[in-house]
């Protein structure tokens, strides 16, 4: 069945593990790299003993790690004393490898891209990561709070130019973002809505980095937005774009994209019954993302392997993975190298994703930087070296070593050939780490690792 | 196998090799070209080997948690695995096979001629390098058999004595004495002075003998450079230009460089026992090589001393020097090249605005006399100071005034005029700002500058601003600028009460290094975070990558550097002193 004539119904139905569709080694590692940033095989191993359900449910509405939440907040802390956002891609980078939360981890990274904002013109890291705990805090929660809240966010009114907004000059730039590119989508809307809604922003200031309400700059006079008509003090506004039919389908058609595939564009049909339940259970992300992420569409071949690796998929993925550590700060640049730097998303659109991630000079350059941090000698796996690692998996001949290394890390099985090569790579005389190494770099070569 | 030959490598590399022997008392500079222009010696391998064994780091690097791991790694097992042969099939221990092997000394040397590097390691006896030699070569061999690999070692000879040559080592013992080097000219002419004994060689070198002659007797190793040679030979010639193109080295070193251009030689010795160690540099030096321009460096004919060291609480610093640093400035064209020329004179014009229309080079630079300090604290942030997230040291600069009547006014405006550019600029960038204040005391009197707390504190805790309070402070014909003013208030009572003589070097540095160690602990979480981040540690890991780092600071007391012109002779010398266990 074509994505673009998909059932809905049929889509959306939870999937049921049957002997068609087994609930194997496969899928879960499938869901864990689309919720998360992959699995490694102990975690494989515990969750095909599981009920899948069950598994997306704990993703979902995960009990919080409080201990880990502690020394992350405790640790940017640390980082934000230097003022220097570059360490805060570190800081993200490290969290990612190492986070208990991975799909929590994985949707901040879907709002970053969404209400995307960049250290390069905020300039101020403690901004920054307060967005970014911002994102943390409703990533699977409550849309429209999270959009009263962006609203009022320092660093993404400092990035929009919006840090002072005049009744007599009404900037436009925060009003037109919100309908175009946060919740609505081009088509939506009308100019004179823009105009009317940045008219209910006006007196809406950020002074030395703090939201600030200034009545006097404020518009007090009747506006009239989508229809309806009145003073709309404050936040009143973002209510009425929120209410409006597009907003939910906007909303779901990018979380399919960013969960499920990238191309083509899922139908008003497809849509339409996420959307009608985001809008039902008040916006509640998780509710969406747990529909997506446990329905049969998901499971399906249509959506295996038809999503094309972010950077953070690709480095993130394989590390986390493999259990492996190596330094963040290289880490962070790596991804910024590949076209997702941490913090530093290219524009007010955010990072474009699926085929945009490769062209002929990214291609190489991912799989150069897979080669280098996996030879790199601060990269360790589960602390150990590659051989160890694959030792400890009980993977001790090169054969067994490249199927696990294929059942990890892609979700499309490569040609014999190809796998034949690998374990020639793996078989050369000297050092076992290092030719795992070079196999791994291979790997990273070929189109099935692109995708997943 | 593979075991095998790795460690019969590294050990090979380690000790460099073996041969015959006839009792002789001749000395390493006795077989050494008279071309060698770079020496090292050990004269006393087992004395060393005693100071290491008994040293107070070396229980607390064993103890390291990196090092532990290393000694659980695979090529130190491998290295171990080999020992244990050779202590076998020599049927001594390894501490005493070292010491047969090389009792009577180990010497390295540099010949120009033949660019070649040549070791020479004598023993005890004629028997105990052939035989350790022999035993690595066999172990070099199994381990290539046993990876199917081809032998490592060849030989040949040469005036009928067997050496073996191991990638680019060759290898020959004679008499006692184990030679290695990397190039065959330079083996034939180890292989030649032995056997023909000849007059013209290192130690007839008079220059050589005259370096060794001021080497104390007690030093561990020490080492020799013929910078005669080398500078003639057109090598390191940035060093040996004479100028540094950089303002701050200039000040720093920039003395140093007029006596490079001339003296014939230099020496190293390093002492070393359990308590200390002392690294000690020296040159011929003469007066007169010193050029008129950098006279600021030495003072006149050599004269300028640094002051006394003035000591505070919590020191962990200070840097105590004579430097004449206006006639630096007005020499400035004499010193370096254009292009920081350039940037000195604008540097100058903006500072001539900030001081209000004087220049700055000759009316204030010149108001300053040529002794120096700078102290370096630890900061204890009491508990009404804002605590910063990071937490750095205070330091301060000490000056005397020439005429402290007329030009302390003109600084203490400046300093207030300076403050006010700072919360202009703080303003614009949204920066807290300093509040003036000022103390008067009997002795001194104290201006200084302290940043009024936050309302809102950003997520990053308290900025790095409120390390700082910029005092400048007044005390009789001392004027002192601190990043404090609990340092600036030290400092003034501590030079009011003192009026030490000058010490009788050019300058020197002083660290204490318990106060090192205190100032990283109160910025532990940074170190840790920075290890995670950088090394992909987890907390647990990085923490006790940061505990090995204090455990080595800790085992050391203090550190200082001294350097002296004086009786002919330019000494620079660090020492180290351990804390007693």
């Amino acid at each position: 069945m074509s994505l673009t004539k998909i059932d809905p119904t049929w889509a959306w139905t939870p999937y049921r593990p049957s002997e068609s569709q087994p609930w194997n080694r496969i899928r879960a590692a499938h869901l864990f790299r689309r919720a998360g940033f992959g699995a490694t095989s102990q975690e494989l191993d515990a969750a095909v003993g599981r009920d899948p359900d069950e598994i997306v449910a704990g993703l979902v509405t995960p009990n919080l790690d409080a201990e880990f939440e502690s020394e992350s907040d405790a640790f940017a802390t640390t980082i934000l004393a230097s003022g220097n956002p570059k360490q805060l891609s570190a800081w993200w980078s490290y969290v990612m490898l190492r986070t208990p939360h991975p799909l929590l981890e994985k949707t901040t990274l879907f709002w970053h891209g969404h209400f995307a904002t960049s250290a390069a013109k905020v300039e101020d890291a403690g901004a920054m990561y307060a967005q970014n705990r911002l994102f943390r805090q409703y990533a699977l929660g409550d849309f429209g709070k999270l959009t009263h809240a962006i609203a009022r966010d320092p660093a993404m009114l400092i990035y929009l130019d919006s840090v002072t907004n005049r009744k007599a000059h009404p900037n436009e730039n925060f009003a037109r973002e919100l309908m175009e590119l946060f919740c609505l989508g081009e088509g939506n809307y009308s100019e004179k809505d823009i105009q009317e809604l940045a008219r209910c922003f006006t007196g809406w200031e950020i002074r030395r980095g703090s939201f600030r309400f200034n009545r006097f700059q404020h518009d007090t006079g009747s506006k009239s937005i989508f229809g309806q008509t009145g003073p709309m003090p404050e936040s009143e506004s973002i209510d009425i774009v929120l209410d409006q039919p597009a907003a939910p389908q906007f909303i779901v058609r990018k979380l399919i994209r960013y969960f499920l595939f990238d191309e083509p564009a899922a139908s008003d049909e497809l849509v339409a019954p996420l959307a009608n339940e985001l809008s039902e259970h008040a916006w509640d992300i998780g509710h969406v993302v747990r529909r997506i992420l446990s329905s049969q569409l998901f499971y399906s071949d249509q959506v295996i392997g038809r999503k094309v690796r972010s950077p953070v998929d690709l480095v993130v993925g394989l590390l986390r993975t493999l259990e492996g550590s190596t330094n963040a700060y290289q880490l962070g640049d790596d991804l910024d190298m590949l076209g997702q730097g941490l913090f530093y998303p290219p524009n007010v659109k955010g990072w474009d994703g699926g085929r945009a991630w490769i062209n002929s000079s990214t291609l190489l350059g991912r799989a150069n930087v897979i080669g280098r941090i996996v030879r790199d000698e601060k990269t360790r796996f589960a602390g150990v070296n590659l051989k160890a690692y694959f030792d400890q998996l009980d993977a001790d001949s090169p054969a067994a070593i490249v199927d696990q290394l294929v059942e990890l890390t892609l979700a499309v099985e490569p040609s014999q050939t190809v796998k034949e090569q690998l374990v020639e790579v793996i078989k050369r005389p000297g050092d076992r780490s290092q030719r795992i190494a070079e196999a791994i770099h291979a790997l990273s070569t070929i189109p099935e690792f692109q995708v997943m | 196998m593979h075991t095998f030959r790795n460690a019969g490598s590294s050990l090979l590399f380690v000790l460099l090799a073996s041969t015959f022997g006839i009792a002789d008392d001749r000395t390493a500079a006795d077989l050494l070209p008279a071309t060698t222009v770079i020496y090292a010696e050990i004269p006393q391998p087992a004395a060393l080997l005693d100071v290491l064994e008994n040293h107070l780091l070396r229980k607390r690097i064993e103890n390291l948690e990196g090092v532990q791991a290393a000694y659980e790694g695979k090529q130190f097992l491998q290295l171990k695995a080999a020992v244990a042969i050779i202590e076998a099939k020599l049927g001594q221990k390894w501490p005493q096979i070292l010491q047969s092997v090389s009792e009577g000394g180990i010497s390295l040397g540099f010949d120009a001629r033949s660019q070649g590097v040549m070791l020479l390691i004598k023993a005890r006896d004629e028997e105990a390098a052939p035989k350790l030699l022999e035993t690595l070569i066999e172990l070099a061999r199994a381990g290539a058999t046993g990876d199917g690999k081809p032998d490592p070692v060849s030989s040949g000879e040469y005036r009928g004595i067997t050496a073996y040559q191991v990638n680019q080592a060759r290898i020959a013992t004679l008499g006692t004495w184990l030679l290695v080097t990397n190039k065959p000219e330079s083996g034939k002419a180890l292989l030649d002075a032995y056997l023909d004994k000849p007059e013209n060689t290192l130690a007839s070198n008079l220059q050589f003998q005259e370096a060794r002659s001021k080497v104390a007797d007690s030093a561990t190793a020490w080492g020799y450079i013929d910078i005669d040679t080398v500078r003639k030979g057109g090598i390191a010639k940035t060093l040996f230009s004479g100028k540094t193109e950089n303002a701050v080295a200039e000040l720093l070193v920039g003395g140093l460089l007029d006596t490079l251009q001339h003296t014939p030689y230099a020496t190293a010795s390093l002492t070393l026992d359990p308590q200390r160690t002392r690294l000690e540099l020296a040159a011929p030096h003469q007066q007169q090589w010193t050029t008129e321009a950098r006279e600021y460096f030495f003072g006149p004919n050599g004269s300028g001393r640094a002051p006394a060291l003035i000591e505070v609480e919590n020191q962990l610093a200070a840097i105590s020097t004579y430097r004449d640093v206006s006639t630096m400035w007005l020499r400035a064209g004499d010193l370096f090249d254009d292009k920081v020329v350039d940037q000195l004179a604008q540097a100058d014009s903006n500072l001539s605005t900030l001081f209000a229309g004087k220049d700055f080079g000759e009316e204030i630079l010149g108001e300053v006399h040529p002794e120096i300090q700078v102290v370096v604290a630890r900061q204890l942030f009491a508990d009404k100071t804002p605590k910063p997230a990071i937490k750095l040291p205070a330091f301060a600069a000490v000056f005397r005034l020439k005429d402290p009547e007329t030009v302390g006014p003109d600084f203490r405006r400046t300093y207030q005029s300076l403050i006010g550019f700072l919360n202009v600029i703080g303003a614009m960038n949204g920066q807290p700002q300093l509040d003036l204040d000022m103390d008067k005391e009997d002795n001194y009197q104290i201006v200084s500058a302290n940043y009024l707390p936050e309302k809102d504190a950003s997520p990053g805790g308290l900025k790095i601003h409120y390390n700082f309070s910029p005092s400048v402070a007044f005390v009789g014909e001392h004027f002192i600028v601190s990043s404090t003013k609990a340092l600036a208030r030290e400092l003034a009572v501590a030079v009011s009460k003192e009026n030490k003589p000058n010490s009788d070097v050019n300058s020197f540095v002083q660290v204490n290094v318990g106060g090192v160690s205190a100032i990283l602990a109160d910025n532990r979480g940074q170190l840790v975070a920075q290890n995670m981040l950088s090394e992909g540690h987890s907390k647990e890991e990085a923490e006790r990558a940061i505990g090995d780092l204090f455990a080595l600071l800790e085992a050391v007391e203090d550190a200082s550097i001294d350097l002296a012109a004086s009786e002919g002779t330019l000494r620079a010398s660090l020492e180290i002193d351990y804390v007693a266990d």
